[in-house]
């Protein structure tokens, strides 16, 4: 080769593509939303291998704040056995805390639970609630694939079947994660709905919208409880700090169906409806119009804020801003990536999570700065950052400040 | 506060899910010149919404229909019912039986039974509703009434005193 030689280099173009709707985004006329007032609360048990299939679950129907409906719900695999323990565990009203009172309980196959889930909350449109939704829903697919539109590089669960292939008269549910506390979920679009199903939500005259998706009232209580206080919650976590009364238990063998699991289960789903009351009284003291079920983070809650104060976005305030300009500031702007390298294979993993990496790069970020403002005014810095006497290092010298930390 | 007696749905979530598609259909905060706000007896016209009984009052027809009180696979015997309460009370009410109740598809005399017992109560709720509580809603009124004009013992020294309850 010779010395002099060019080096072929991959070139990567980056694109901002201007949206035709970004005002119409931010600003669009909303639907009115009026909270559903019943609630299907569940969650589901799994085994404690890597495939962490589907043993069991517990729903509950929650209207108006009473409960009206209470089953538990089997894995279509199960062990001969374990269906016994179950079906011996529902043959008598048991309650789960001393003063709730006893009711019926019915076990169903998953397929009967999975119809009463798209009648609940497909057709008459309640709140799904879950904590961690994203897990729990997928435990109770019987198949997945790769998700289209608006959810591209998220998955589609398919729920339903018939004949052993997806059931087209019933919606999928895809689930595109944004982060581990946040994920965007919906129904899609199934064949041949029926006239109600394609009245728009919040629809003030009944008319039915043939383009009308109803998406689904999906509330994961781990990312509103983030929403509302920044904070990363487990279910145990989150009882405990909004007063939950009947928080969660511990049970000493997680995976193995017997009745003291069960009733672990069951007591879950108990805080986990008791935490969704919790978690929405405490989201109806901000006095703004955004649906709870689109709280993804503080920073909605502070959108909804500014929408709320009529702030509008620059952008909509000052037409003629140069987009070059964006270009320019989104270029500067470095997003992570991961990616799989082995699919459709259970493996082992290991979860690996680098907490402190923005931290760290705002902080060497703060350092440079500083050297730069050094820089102008002729003065250098010392490692410490303490303003020393002029030397002959460059300041903005990365080496010279010491900032060798891989970011 | 009127209360109205309801019998406990044998399908709550089938329940919940009727009375919201019904909600949907109608329209949000939908409500008829008349002030029938139930969203069963509710339906969408070109002008807006109007309920059962002033769409037929705007058609001359009559706003009584005849309600197969167990259903009509069950017996014959009808009751005349207000149009709106037929769709919005006495309707839902059956929609919550068995299919196997309300549908007897082989005539069965036990399932006829069972439908005269069901629609019985039914109608017996809907008569409780209708026919009385709004007379202790109206007492109840009326003696706040009274002990706002003549003080909280109003009916001492009067015919209604030998009514008082004798506590002792």
């Amino acid at each position: 080769m010779r010395p002099n030689a060019p080096t072929p280099l991959v070139v990567a173009v980056r694109v901002y593509p201007d949206l035709k709707d970004e005002e119409r985004d931010f600003d669009k006329p909303k639907r009115e939303w009026n909270r559903p007032d019943a609630m299907f609360v569940f969650d589901t048990e799994t085994r404690t291998d890597r495939t962490q299939r589907l043993t069991f679950g517990c729903y509950r129907f929650v209207v108006g704040g009473q409960l009206v409906k209470e089953n538990l719900f089997c894995g279509d695999d199960l062990p001969a056995k374990d269906l016994r323990i179950l079906a011996r565990y529902v043959s008598e009203p048991r309650t789960v805390v001393p003063d709730e009172t006893a009711h019926d309980l019915s076990l169903l196959t998953c397929s009967e639970f999975l119809k009463r889930f798209f009648h609940d909350a497909y057709r008459g449109r309640c709140l799904g609630v879950a904590f961690n939704f994203p897990f729990d829903i997928s435990r109770l697919a019987y198949n997945f694939t790769d998700a289209r539109g608006r959810f591209a590089g998220g998955f589609s669960l398919d729920l339903w079947s018939y004949l052993e292939s997806r059931n087209r008269f019933r919606p999928s549910i895809c689930v595109k994660h944004i982060d581990s506390k946040r994920a965007l979920k919906g129904f899609t679009r199934r064949k041949d709905p029926d006239e109600e199903d394609l009245i728009p939500e919040g629809s003030t005259t009944g008319e039915i919208d043939e383009g009308y998706v109803f998406r689904g009232h999906f509330l994961d209580l781990r990312t509103l409880a983030f929403a509302l206080t920044d904070k990363s919650y487990t279910l145990e976590k989150a009882c405990d700090d909004f007063g939950v009364e009947h928080g969660k238990q511990h049970v000493t063998r997680h995976g193995i169906v017997t009745p003291k699991y069960i009733k672990y289960n069951r007591r879950d789903v108990l805080a986990t409806s008791e935490l969704a009351v919790k978690l929405l009284d405490e989201f109806d003291k901000h006095d703004i119009k955004l649906q709870e079920t689109k709280a993804y983070s503080p920073a909605s809650i502070g959108k909804a804020y500014l929408r709320r104060m009529g702030i509008k976005p620059i952008l909509q305030r000052q037409r003629n801003f140069p987009k070059a300009f964006l270009g320019h500031a989104q270029s500067a702007f470095f997003g992570g990536r991961t990616s799989a390298h082995i699919r459709n294979v259970p493996v082992p993993v290991v979860y690996t999570d680098f907490l402190s990496m923005y931290p760290t790069v705002n902080s060497l970020f703060g350092e440079l700065c500083r050297a730069t403002v050094a820089a102008q005014q002729g003065i250098s810095l010392d490692r410490g950052g303490l303003v020393s006497s002029s030397s002959s290092r460059r300041p903005w010298d990365s080496r010279a400040l010491g900032m060798q930390s891989n970011m | 506060m009127t209360i109205t007696i309801k019998v406990k749905p044998r399908d709550p979530e089938a329940a919940f899910r009727r009375r919201a598609i019904a909600q949907r259909r109608a329209g949000l905060n939908a409500k008829c010149n008349c002030g029938e706000t139930r969203p069963e007896a509710l339906m969408r016209v070109k002008t807006g919404v109007i309920c059962h009984a002033c769409k037929r009052k705007q058609n001359g027809m009559t706003t009584k229909d005849d309600h197969h009180f167990a259903m009509k696979a069950n017996s014959r015997i009808t009751i005349p019912i207000p149009v709106n309460d037929h769709a919005a009370d006495l309707n839902v009410a059956q929609q919550d039986w068995p299919k196997q109740t309300r549908e007897n598809p082989e005539g069965s005399p036990l399932i006829a039974a069972a439908a005269c017992i069901r629609g019985f109560i039914d109608t017996i709720v809907y008569l409780i509703n209708k026919g009385l509580h709004w007379i202790a809603d109206m007492l109840e009124t009326a003696d706040a009434c009274l002990a706002r004009k003549l003080g909280p013992q109003w009916w001492k020294n009067t015919e209604l005193h030998k009514f008082a309850p004798t506590t002792s």
